[in-house]
This record gives structure tokens, C-alpha cells and sequence, in this order.
């Protein structure tokens, strides 16, 4: 195995943090990915010093935003984007997970839920609200995942969102017949950490914004029933 | 010359006045994501292409300039990265969060433009003498204000800041007032001199009132030295 170690991959490496490089730290520095960034989403009194180049995200603390940018910053065809403060990560994870989505068994690959159990109860409840309108499409179980690796092209979208933005990609994924998506968890859980508490509502209202956006763009529903969706759910429309 | 312009709606205007003022006129190329630039190019008459289509763009070999003003600064390296190939002589960029300034300079930028730095360059060319300016620093919040003076001639009736303070503070106002020197440090001297601010910052109401006092007190010194130096000149009477 060493030496497919040395040989780099397709594939570009981006670490999400609020100030924080624990275990991940060899991960997102390792030589095999070609492209490494850490993305600073915290405040920034913070600083961080690691090998690979820093940039840091304005404004801080919305996790969707930084996602976004980094699917701007990265130009290989195979994007991983991962937590940086996550304890379940390791590095044999990545590389299977990246090996696997290189040799073309599935688009978009959703490990290692990333949650907290107010986000869990806010998600749930307007999950369902997308499922009852369109059931043949996938969306995961839990609100946010550590370890999001995938092909580029599913992550170009105009639509933003507060918290999470894996959603859209596999929402995008599940409308395309030949696209194949697999989420799991690894039997390991991070948690969301305290900064975020009392903001969930927020970011399960901007995750089903986001992804009702996205179905009426992609003509799966029509544009008057998105919109009776969201003055049901008590989501502000412009 | 030829210009490669990458252009959010916020910065377009600019530019485009600045562009204009080039001659001979160059020819320009625009690239964006904003359909409202979209629609002002047609109206200018510039070529116009997406930001996803510059790496197709096969003429940037010819391009003098490349001048890259996004609403993001990941927007702004996407950009960069794409154009590293044609190896223009000259790229300028514009960066919101100056902690990302070392991927600027590694991605082999020429000119980097903070955005900060060009606000402060705009607003104490703004500030003209002997007029009051004010301004709401945060549009959310319309009630908060801040005004400023540029004190020129007025220097000469010789006003100490503690007469402004003490007047001040005899209103009884919720305000805060502050005095620069013409370098922007805060001044030490006691009497106002040529090229000084007066800063005041409160709520919309008691920095209107504070102004209007203040004015009041300038006029009446005024008037004080305008008789004084009247009396001075010697008068005849004929006939």
C-alpha cells in the first residue's frame, strides 16, 4: 500500500474550523491531496499556524458560507471537505472515501454525522415537509456531516444556506438518474459545539429555503407550491 | 491596451470612471456573475463574458492588465488561478479580509488593493473645510450618527476645546466628542488649530442639536472679532 500512498490523487483537501486543528491536523496536511486549505470561519482574533494555506471566510460563523468558498477555492475534480475540529476522522477514511469516489463508484460520498439533538428535533421536522412533497429523493438523516467528499460538479450551486450545504449537493445528485450517493455513519459521532446553540430554527428554516430554491430552479416542483411550503413552515419569502 | 475587468455590481461604476478617463480609450473585456453587470455592459457597449468562461478565453494572451474586483475574495482567486496560465504583465486585486493577504501574494499578484484602506482614502478626501459632515455608519440602526468638521478659517478666532467641551456638556446630551489633529492622532494641544476634526457621535437628535449649538457658538465669536478688528481701522469724516 505505501506506494499508492506517495502517488497524489485528482482530488483537492479543505478543512472547516473555528480555531482548532486537532487530530485532522497530518490529514489535511498530507501531500497526497494536491490542493490543501484550512477555511477560518471563527472570529478572528484567532490565528493558526499550519503548513497548508489558511483563508480565512467573512462573515464568521456561518458554516454554509465557508462550504461555499470552499468549493470556490479548490479546482480538482474531486472535492473533500472536512471538519477540522472532528475526533472521528482518519486519515485511512479519507483516502478509501476519496479512492472510492476517484474510481467512479458513487458521486458523492456523506460520512460522520455532525450534530447536537436541538438540530436533530428542528431538521427532522422540515425534512418531512420536503419529503411529503417530493418522496423519491434523498436527503440524510442528520443535519450535518464531518466528512463530505464528492465530484465537483454537484457543489456549483447559486443557492446559500446558513448551516449546511451538503443538502443541496445531494439533493442536486438524486435528481440526476445516473448519480449514485452514499451516506453512512462511520459509528462515530461529533458534536456541534456551544457557539451555535439557540441559532438550530435559523438553520433548519435557511436548509429548507434552500433546498425548495433549488427543486423549483430544477423544474422537480412548480414555484407556487414552493412557495406555499415556505408560508407554512413560517419561512420568510421576499 | 487591453483590460480584463472581473466586476461585481458593487464596484462597477467605479471603475467604468476611471476606465473612461484612459486614453487612447483601451479595449475591455468584462467578466461576472451579476446580471445587472450583464446589462450595463450592453448599455456601454463591452464585451461580456461568465466567470466560468475564462479559462476558454483564449485572446488574455494579448491582455495588458487584469483587474479583479469580485464580491469575494475566493471569487477573486478562482479568478486568479484561472488567468495564471496567459501570464498577463499586470494584475491588480481587490481583498475584503486582509488575514488572506499571503494567498494573494503567493498566487503571484502584482497590486493589492484593500478595501478598508480605499474607504479611508475616500472619506478624508470627503471631508471638505469649515463644513459639517454627517453620516450613519450602520444603515440597520438609522438613529445612530456621526458628524465631522474640518476646522480651516475658523482656526484664526482661537477656540479652546474647553469651551467646546464645557458647552457640551451644559447641554446634557448623550453624545461623544472627540478631537483629531491633521495627521488623524488624537490632539493634544488646547486651542483648534488649521486642519483639526471634531468628531460627534450619538443619536440622530442630540448630535443635530450639538451641531446647531456649536454653530452658534462659532457665529457669535465671529461676529466678536469681525467688530473688533472694524473698530480697529480708522474712519473719516468729510464734509
Amino acid at each position: 500500500m505505501k506506494f499508492l500512498r506517495s502517488g497524489s490523487r485528482n482530488a483537492g483537501i479543505v478543512g472547516l474550523t473555528l480555531g482548532e486543528v486537532r487530530k485532522v491536523r497530518k490529514v489535511v496536511t498530507d501531500k497526497m491531496f494536491p490542493e490543501r486549505y484550512i477555511v477560518f470561519y471563527g472570529f478572528p482574533h484567532k490565528k493558526i499556524i499550519v503548513k497548508s494555506k489558511v483563508f480565512y471566510a467573512d462573515p464568521p460563523l456561518i458554516r454554509g458560507k465557508a462550504m461555499k468558498t470552499a468549493t470556490k477555492l479548490v479546482r480538482q475534480p474531486v472535492i473533500a471537505i472536512i471538519n477540522a475540529e472532528s475526533n472521528c476522522i482518519t486519515r485511512d477514511l479519507v483516502e478509501k472515501v476519496v479512492d472510492e469516489i476517484e474510481a467512479g463508484e458513487y458521486s458523492i460520498y456523506v460520512s460522520i454525522p455532525y450534530t447536537s439533538t436541538e438540530l436533530e428535533k428542528w431538521y427532522k421536522r422540515f425534512a418531512k415537509l420536503i419529503l411529503e412533497v417530493l418522496p423519491d429523493t434523498v436527503l440524510p438523516l442528520y443535519p450535518s456531516y464531518s466528512l463530505v467528499v464528492g465530484v465537483r460538479k454537484y457543489f456549483d450551486l447559486e443557492e446559500e444556506t446558513l448551516w449546511n450545504f451538503e443538502h443541496l449537493a445531494v439533493f442536486t445528485a438524486s435528481l440526476d438518474s445516473k448519480a449514485r450517493v452514499r451516506i453512512d455513519d462511520a459509528g462515530c459521532k461529533d458534536q456541534v459545539q456551544p457557539v451555535f446553540s439557540k441559532m438550530e430554527e435559523l438553520f433548519a428554516k435557511s436548509m429548507l429555503k434552500g433546498v425548495i430554491k433549488l427543486a423549483v430552479r430544477k423544474k422537480a416542483i412548480e414555484r407556487e407550491q414552493g412557495f406555499r411550503i415556505l408560508s407554512e413552515a413560517g419561512v420568510k419569502v421576499q | 491596451m487591453k483590460i480584463l475587468l472581473a466586476l461585481s455590481r458593487n464596484y462597477f461604476r467605479q471603475l467604468v470612471v476611471t476606465v473612461n478617463n484612459v486614453k487612447p480609450f483601451p479595449k475591455i473585456l468584462v467578466v461576472s456573475n451579476d446580471e445587472e453587470v450583464e446589462a450595463l455592459c450592453k448599455h456601454f457597449g463591452f464585451e461580456f463574458r461568465r466567470v466560468s468562461e475564462v479559462q476558454s478565453i483564449e485572446e488574455l494572451h494579448e491582455y495588458d492588465m487584469a483587474i479583479l474586483a469580485l464580491g469575494e475574495d475566493a471569487e477573486n482567486i478562482a479568478v486568479l488561478r484561472a488567468i495564471k496560465g496567459y501570464g498577463i504583465p499586470i494584475i491588480i486585486a481587490l481583498q475584503h479580509n486582509k488575514n488572506n493577504r499571503d494567498i494573494f501574494v503567493s498566487e503571484g499578484v502584482h497590486y493589492i488593493v484593500d478595501v478598508d484602506e480605499y474607504l479611508y482614502a475616500n472619506l478624508s478626501a470627503m471631508l471638505l473645510p469649515d463644513t459639517w459632515i454627517s453620516i450613519t455608519p450602520i444603515s440597520l440602526i438609522p438613529r445612530v450618527k456621526v458628524a465631522f468638521y474640518r476646522v480651516l478659517r475658523r482656526a484664526l478666532l482661537g477656540i479652546s476645546y474647553d469651551d467646546i467641551r464645557e458647552l457640551l456638556s451644559k447641554l446634557g446630551l448623550n453624545i461623544y466628542a472627540e478631537f483629531f489633529n491633521r495627521f488623524g492622532n488624537r490632539s493634544t494641544g488646547r486651542v483648534l488649530a488649521t486642519g483639526d476634526y471634531i468628531v460627534i457621535s450619538g443619536f440622530e437628535e442630540d448630535v443635530d442639536r450639538a451641531v446647531k449649538e456649536l454653530e452658534k457658538l462659532f457665529k457669535k465669536l465671529e461676529e466678536i472679532q469681525a467688530s473688533r478688528v472694524s473698530q480697529q481701522i480708522k474712519t473719516r469724516e468729510y464734509g
